[in-house]
């Protein structure tokens, strides 16, 4: 991409559709406008030409159209994928449903299952069987050919094939699939193996039934938007950020859809783990925390961790395996992020006991917090952190939005009452809590998994993330917090500097050559990401997913450099110990490590510079002020804007305001602005 | 009773947070497919007093029965107790539960005082006896059911007793997974007693001390609270188990519920005596099961910590079923701890008529097949299965899933494969076995299989066969549980309780019980029981016998011809 042209991120949400314009020698133009559903790339659309109108651009001038979506989880949240239909072997029709019987809650009687994506009725049986030992009884051409009847007569979209064992015979139930496809044109037909070739059929089926579920609807989306964007007369490709980090094209994500389900989260991930290679740092706690939620993340070495399997539409995840059921099981790569209930919209509540609550209900973005006036009751983090004078009394988002603190201090009255304490008191009691329960979150990323959250450095980003991470990291003994320019655009930032990549993976079966499924993924990757330009330079790295023997979790080992032998799996296998050891405490025998899957990942190099769009000249903003703000007690805090901030620390109570955010720096925290122009938070005695 | 409601809440978050942590030490390194998959295990928190202070979200039925491990521990030893120990015990007649289920134990020091303990407890795959895995039925006698631990010091200030270990691990069927799964609960209890100790630096001792005192006091608040809604007055109970496996009579749970301005007593007098074969409980089980009842009925968010425990009051019958004397047998006795939560729902169903669902599956069925390699060693596959919930006052019952007292995962069907000793040869639900009523029990669960090795030993714990999941208001019962040997022409019926030897070849299928129905059938939207047809979970002819409802040839109903029907049919 030459350095002349503009890049554009597209990150959509259900209510705003956020673009950045990234034009020449850093330059950033952020937009935002309303989100058009049903038609998004009208916003989408909008937004783009507006921004660069702003900065003086045509859309032909458009390089790269870099795109994060929730389409894909909204299709799943609002039920609003094509009916879809499951194919697959003689007696287990009721797989999908059945699931693996946990509840996310131990004592709600009144709990209602997921319904399946696929219902009973649309559930087909083949007679078919392949054995554990690999032999296969076929299906019968006649007997899929039936089954494709009554899929076209049930009017049914789209198709997921998932038989039994069909990770140890691959082959079986791609045929099938192939024999759907051929009966069924321009239906949408998944095969299991294709996208999770391992042993578990439910969760198997269960990630073929939700590609299937979205993969017309992504299909529709992504066609109409690239048809729009071309009728702007925007030329560039449109890629889409993973799940698992990385973009890809918009026509091979058609494919596999499901994995951009976690699509926006990825993406601020990304933007962090480039700023943590920029300043060296080897461990990274990335916090995002914005209306509703707030994130963790960890990011070693310049790599985030990835899992190969998350839940999808079942509320929060809190990447710990304890809360299983509440949503659909998906296998596919995913920046493993913990969240947790609270944002700036989260209400604050007592109980009839007289404990403080804050979270998880949200106030959402209507009403949204009481100090919005938009009719609002119900105090929020929002209306504390007014109160608090933590944000400014008057204004939000450089003058777009009012603040009404008298509403703020009425909303917060009650629970004032409640608690029998002032107004000031119960905010400040809200933010101690919001803040413990962020912890959660940031210890399932660290703590649980044996790194010392005291060893990271804390990258905050989000609408509401540099209010909360002085505190929430001096709660874990984290004694730098680094909060980047244009920290509430975190996440469309992370568009423009993130690589292409592609991931493929296959089971270790013992009977298979590991050394020939590396060779085999790595050229299908590199073929696929040299699509139309062959002297496309691909990096590929190899992982296997390695446990113990009867292990439910399995970690991911890197692979050394060099050919696969005796020597790379002896490599491997002492990563293994090693690292079983550095997050559990202890290592197993050598005879019960059992290899998994083999991955690779390919990846090209396209993403933007982080450095040159952080180092761009800084607005000026508004001349440095005082204003009253409560910790403890009552201070007096300077209000001040990160250009005005310099390199030599200063000493907190501060107030850091940007146009999109505003960093807090409590009594006791020094800040001071790095070569990057990120405000950067050090506790002197954490 | 809450001093500062903000510290309070932040303490709150991380003692819980700290219990959960030890949960997750365990799932995630775990060994044997009964802990890392079906999650049979628990994790708790006490203070220096063994008082609950958190429990992880894990097994209900275990979550009652810490404070007797704990008092045993400390009758055993409690003068002694070292920084670095970890007790272990199984024994039921000393803190423990069945053989299966071993508890760790490690006091927490912080500066050189008792600060507290870290529990874990695992439900091993085996721990010896006669039959793999533990838990048969049949067993007549504790000394037939594997290795009795009394509360032992496993770990002595840090130094593991080998002597010990290896005498247990001799007595076990599969050593690895036994030491792989005693290692989780052990770096378990490592995280558990590091948190104990952060929050006592934190807070300072005193404070420390006065927040756990909070926090029972909170929990007991919560929960009177809601025992403050309902009418106060005794109501009685009756529930049964079918059998003890050995061809005895049907065993009799009553209870008597009495709410008053105490809080709310059980009162079990008029249950079985303790039973020739293995289902026999401790106190300390029955209290588990009957705070699960409770628990599930109030579906808060009450943290289960000793002071959830105050308003309770038992009236458990020495050498009854619910409290066995030595040497009974006990590997079986999960099954009681469903009857009981069975017997406790039924009778504060007319308390809060909007809340109690009708019975469920009884409790999840076990399948233990035990292969015997040529080695001499063996192979245990272990097989949950759950069938439903029974219908709830205002929605369907829930269709596959784990009962209330447990929160138990299916084994994957590849992953028993596998093995290469048996094959499944077909998993799903069965129509029209959901009690019918104006809301519908959730659907029984069929499982079949076919033996693959040369010989392979099964032990099946069913139940519900003869006395039925219970409808409620005027819905109709769940359909019994099955055990079909050879299903198909001439197939045999075995008992809901069989221990049997199968050959290469043979085949069998079970079935769960379906959960009972709530309200009246007629009172069914006809549009709800055309849905079931077309999902194929109610038949055509179910649908015209269960709901009088009338079918149109496109599938939907016809609710002019269903209104005569269901008039016909009223008395």
């Amino acid at each position: 991409v030459p350095e002349s042209t503009w890049r554009i991120g597209a990150d959509i949400g259900g209510t705003f559709t956020d673009v950045v314009a990234l034009g020449p020698a850093g330059r950033i133009v952020p937009m935002k406008v309303l989100s058009t559903p049903p038609a998004f790339g009208e916003g989408v659309v909008s937004a783009t030409t507006a921004a660069l109108a702003e900065g003086e651009a045509a859309t032909a001038e458009v390089g790269a159209m870099l795109h994060g979506t929730t389409v894909a989880t909204n299709a799943i949240l609002e039920r609003a994928g094509a009916p879809t239909a499951v194919v697959t072997t003689r007696g287990f029709r009721d797989v999908l449903e059945l699931g693996r019987l946990r509840r996310p809650t131990l004592y709600d009687l009144g709990w209602v299952k997921p319904a399946p994506l696929a219902p009973r009725r649309h559930r087909y049986e083949l007679d078919q069987r392949i054995h554990a030992d690999g032999t296969v009884e076929p299906a019968v051409e006649a007997d899929v050919a039936a089954v494709a009847a009554e899929i076209r007569a049930a009017g049914i979209a789209a198709v997921a094939v998932c038989l039994v064992n069909s990770h140890v015979r691959p082959d079986e139930e791609r045929r099938v699939a192939d024999l759907l496809r051929a009966a069924l044109p321009g239906r949408y037909v998944t095969a299991s193996v294709d996208l999770s070739p391992e042993m578990g059929e439910f969760e198997r089926t269960s990630t073929a039934t939700v590609n299937s579920y979205v993969g017309p609807v992504v299909h529709d989306y992504l066609t109409a938007l690239q048809q729009d964007l071309r009728g702007a007369g925007v030329a560039a490709p449109l890629l889409v950020m993973q799940s698992g980090g990385g973009l890809l094209d918009a026509a091979k994500v058609v494919e596999r859809p499901v994995q951009i389900i976690e699509s926006g989260p990825a993406a601020g991930v990304t933007a962090v783990t480039r700023l943590a290679r920029l300043m060296g740092l080897a461990g990274v706690v990335a916090f995002d925390m914005g209306g509703t939620t707030a994130k963790a993340s960890l990011i070693e070495d310049g790599e985030p961790f990835v899992s190969a399997d998350y839940e999808v539409g079942g509320g929060m995840n809190i990447a710990r395996g304890l809360g299983s059921g509440a949503g659909y099981p998906v296998r596919a790569p995913s920046i493993d992020i913990a969240e947790v209930g609270a944002g700036g919209g989260s209400v604050i509540t007592t109980d009839a006991a007289g404990a403080l609550h804050v979270g998880p209900t949200s106030a959402g973005s209507r009403p949204g917090p009481a100090c919005y006036g938009n009719g609002g009751e119900r105090p929020t983090l929002t209306d504390a952190n007014v109160v608090l004078g933590y944000l400014s009394p008057e204004a939000l988002a450089g003058g777009r939005v009012a603040i009404h603190p008298e509403l703020a201090r009425k909303a917060l009255g009650g629970v004032a009452g409640e608690l029998g304490t002032d107004v000031a008191g119960a905010a400040r009691g809200a933010y101690e809590v919001a803040v413990s329960g962020m912890t959660t979150a940031v210890k399932a990323v660290t703590s649980e998994r044996g790194r010392d959250p005291r060893d990271t450095t804390m990258v905050a980003f989000g609408g509401a993330g540099p209010l909360y991470a002085a505190a929430l990291a001096r709660e874990l003994g984290i004694s730098t917090v680094v909060v980047p320019a244009h920290s509430g655009l975190f996440s469309s930032l992370g568009l423009l500097v993130a690589d292409v990549e592609r991931y493929g993976l296959a089971p270790y079966l013992p009977d298979v050559d590991p050394a020939a499924e590396f060779a085999r993924l790595a050229a299908e990757v590199t073929a696929e990401l040299q699509a139309g330009d062959a002297d496309r330079a691909v990096t590929v790295d190899r992982f296997v997913d390695v446990r113990y023997r009867g292990q439910r979790f399995e970690l991911r080992i890197a692979v050394p450099e060099g050919p696969w032998d005796a020597a790379a799996l002896a490599e491997v296998r002492r990563r293994f110990h090693a690292e079983h050891r550095r997050t559990y405490g202890r290592a197993g025998a050598d005879d019960l490590v059992e290899l998994v899957t083999l991955r690779v990942r390919g990846r090209v190099a396209a993403g933007a510079s982080l450095e040159s769009v952080l180092t761009a000249p800084l607005p000026e903003g508004r001349p440095a002020s005082t204003r009253t703000v409560r910790f403890d007690d009552d201070r007096e805090a300077l209000v001040l804007s990160r250009a005005a901030l310099g390199p030599e620390p200063r000493p907190g109570p501060l107030v850091v305001e940007d146009m999109d955010s505003t960093t807090l720096v409590p009594p006791g925290a020094t800040a001071h602005r790095d070569a990057l122009n990120s405000v950067v938070v050090r506790w002197e005695q954490p | 009773v809450i001093r500062d409601a903000a510290t309070f809440e932040v303490f709150r978050n991380a003692v819980s947070g700290a219990a959960d942590e030890m949960a997750i030490t365990v799932l995630r390194t775990a060994h044997s497919q009964i802990v890392a998959s079906s999650m049979d295990f628990s994790a708790a928190l006490c203070d220096a007093d063994g008082r609950v202070i958190a429990q992880a979200n894990t097994c209900p039925v275990h979550l009652g029965s810490i404070p007797d491990a704990m008092a045993a521990v400390q009758a055993a030893f409690g003068d002694s107790l070292a920084e670095g120990d970890v007790y272990v015990l199984n024994d039921p007649s000393l803190g423990g539960m069945h053989l299966p289920d071993v508890f760790a134990v490690a006091p927490v020091f912080a500066d050189g005082a008792l600060l507290g303990f870290a529990v874990s407890v695992v439900n091993h795959a085996d721990v010896g006896g006669w039959a793999a895995g533990s838990m048969a039925v049949q067993s007549t006698s504790i000394f037939a059911e594997g290795v009795q631990i009394p509360p032992s010091r496993l770990v002595a200030a840090g130094e593991l007793n080998e002597t010990f270990l290896n005498l247990v691990l001799r007595n076990v069927r599969e050593p690895d997974l036994f030491r792989g799964d005693l290692d989780s609960q052990l770096a378990a209890c490592h995280t558990g007693g590091a948190g104990l100790r952060a929050l006592a630096a934190r807070y300072g001792r005193a404070r420390f001390d006065s927040l756990v005192d909070e926090l029972l006091d909170y929990a007991e608040t919560l929960l009177r609270a809601e025992l403050a809604e309902a009418v106060p007055g005794s109501y009685s109970f009756l529930d049964h188990i079918d059998d003890d496996g050995l061809g005895g009579d049907p065993i009799p749970f009553r209870v008597r519920v009495t709410l008053d301005a105490e809080g709310v007593e059980f009162d079990f007098t008029g249950s079985s005596p303790q039973v020739a074969s293995a289902l026999n409980a401790t106190a300390s089980f029955t209290r588990s099961a009957a705070y699960a009842a409770v628990q599930g009925l109030l579906a808060g968010d009450i943290p289960a910590n000793s002071g959830f425990y105050r308003p309770f009051r038992f009236v458990i019958p020495e050498g009854s079923i619910l409290d066995a004397r030595r040497p009974a047998a006990r590997g079986a006795r999960g099954l009681v701890a469903y009857r009981i939560i069975d017997a406790v729902l039924g009778a504060l169903a007319p308390v809060f008529p909007d809340r109690v669902p009708a019975a469920g599956d009884g409790g999840p069925d076990s399948v233990a097949i035990g292969v015997t390699g040529d080695d001499g060693g063996s192979t245990v596959l272990w097989d949950v299965l759950c069938g439903a919930w029974g219908a709830r006052p205002d929605r369907d019952g829930v269709d596959g899933i784990s009962p209330l007292g447990a929160n138990l995962a299916n084994t994957p069907v590849e992953e028993i494969e596998r093995s290469g000793h048996v094959r499944i040869d077909g998993y799903g639900y069965l129509p029209d076995t959901g009690g019918a009523g104006r809301f519908r029990g959730g659907l029984a669960t069929f499982r079949d299989m076919t033996v693959l090795a040369p010989s392979a030993t099964v032990q099946i714990r069913s139940d519900r066969r003869a006395h039925l999941p219970y409808g409620l208001a005027g819905g109709a019962e769940g359909s019994p549980s099955a055990n079909l040997l050879n299903p198909g022409p001439g197939e045999t019926l075995l008992p809901a309780k069989p221990h049997l030897t199968m050959a290469a070849g043979t085949r069998h299928r079970h079935v769960t019980a379906g959960g009972g129905g709530h309200g009246d059938p007629l009172a069914r939207d006809p549009h709800a029981v055309a849905e079931d047809v077309l999902d194929g979970k109610v038949t055509p002819e179910g649908a015209a016998r269960d709901y009088r409802v009338v079918l149109t040839d496109a599938g939907g109903p016809d609710l002019a011809a269903t209104s005569s029907a269901r008039e016909a049919a009223r008395p």
